[in-house]
């Protein structure tokens, strides 16, 4: 019984000390990586044609110069690693109108991506609270904690819906297409594996 | 199914929606022209019934097995991506619209096999850099090695099967 109790403690302190990070964790990760990339690119960039232009005098064609071929080069454009990174400025999330057939999909992702964050705790949470054996107030404490959980923290909540057209009706779930498209791809070989029935 | 001459005149017609041409079963059929000009492929003269039959698919792989399912949608969406990238990125290049690359997974490799034609002029140096850019940028998006095996032909007249 004491066990359970100090159990039950440690994983009340664990999930509101979870929160806490992953709250200061957000606040902190925003603003740090994109201002300090562009700006030691553009320092760079203003540095180097500065001193070709002054090496040379035909400013057209040093301009286009301005990486000699080089592994430093390669390693200050980070050319060497991969996978390269690409800067996504408007679609970076993948928005609605690029990337997602419908507004309901993008807004499954969305509940997906907060379930992905606080799924395990409120799972955790769930089993304290209909856990017969432990004091009222430990059961009581989760509960509240569940009840005042964000609106989309439901797992129940997501839907599954067709990954091309975002139809939610007559799906075929192993594949997550909708039964049109399935025909489809069926019917032009698409599926591997997939042949119609004969009996 | 109706029965009576009542019964369809106690219906609106508003409710009653049989054409014949909507009673056709039609999926895979390519239709004919006057004078048989119309190509078909092996692949376009069978029928969908006779796919595991007379013909085979278009996509190999294992993620169907039931150890595997999880990542079966992914494989859907990869090939479709794959389908499409080749398609827009030989535009001039494909035989019957780029309908037929048949997309293998060996491992973690994938390889994309098919037809292209060159009708005007086969240009090897072009052809090879496209290859090379095509593997890359698959490889990148797909994150798994992605090889290319497109055998060129000349025109689309080579592949043919029959004409209807």
């Amino acid at each position: 019984m004491l066990r359970a109790l100090r159990g039950a403690a440690d994983l009340l302190s664990t999930a509101l000390y979870k929160n806490e990070m992953m709250m200061s964790r957000r606040y902190l990760s925003t603003p740090a990586p994109e201002p300090a990339k562009p700006s030691s690119e553009e320092t760079t960039e203003s540095t180097e044609p500065a001193t070709s232009v002054e090496d040379a005098g035909e400013p057209m064609k040093e301009k286009r110069i301005t990486q000699p071929y080089s592994s430093e080069a390669l390693t200050k454009l980070k050319l060497d690693q991969y996978p390269l990174y690409v800067e996504r400025e408007w679609w970076k999330t993948g928005k609605r109108m690029t990337f997602w057939a419908s507004w309901r999909q993008l807004r499954d992702v969305k509940r997906r991506e907060q379930i992905q964050e606080v799924g395990a705790d409120r799972m955790r949470l769930k089993a304290i609270k209909f856990n017969t054996i432990l004091p009222q107030a430990i059961r009581d404490e989760a509960a509240e904690k569940m009840q005042k959980a964000r609106k989309y923290d439901h797992p129940r909540l997501i839907l599954n819906m067709c990954q091309f057209t975002g139809r939610q009706r007559g799906k075929i779930k192993p594949y997550r297409l909708s039964r049109h498209l399935f025909r489809r791809f069926a019917d032009r070989s698409a599926l591997s594996g997939v042949q119609r029935a004969m009996w | 199914m109706l029965r009576s001459i009542q019964h369809v005149e106690a219906l609106s017609s508003r409710q009653i929606s049989t054409t014949s041409m909507l009673l056709k079963n039609r999926a895979g059929k390519t239709k004919s022209t006057s004078n048989r000009t119309q190509l078909l492929t092996y692949e376009m003269a069978q029928k969908p019934h006779h796919i595991g039959v007379r013909k085979s698919w278009l996509t190999w792989h294992s993620q169907n097995l039931e150890e595997f399912r999880q990542s079966q949608p992914l494989v859907v969406a990869q090939d479709e991506v794959v389908r499409r990238f080749i398609r827009g990125f030989f535009p001039q290049n494909l035989v019957v619209s780029g309908n037929e690359i048949v997309i293998k997974r060996r491992g973690n490799v994938l390889i994309v096999a098919g037809f292209l034609q060159y009708s005007r002029r086969l240009d090897i140096r072009r052809i090879y850099w496209m290859f090379g850019f095509a593997e890359e940028f698959l490889s990148i998006l797909l994150k798994q090695p992605v090889k290319l095996e497109m055998a060129f032909v000349e025109s689309e007249e080579d592949v043919a099967y029959n004409y209807i």
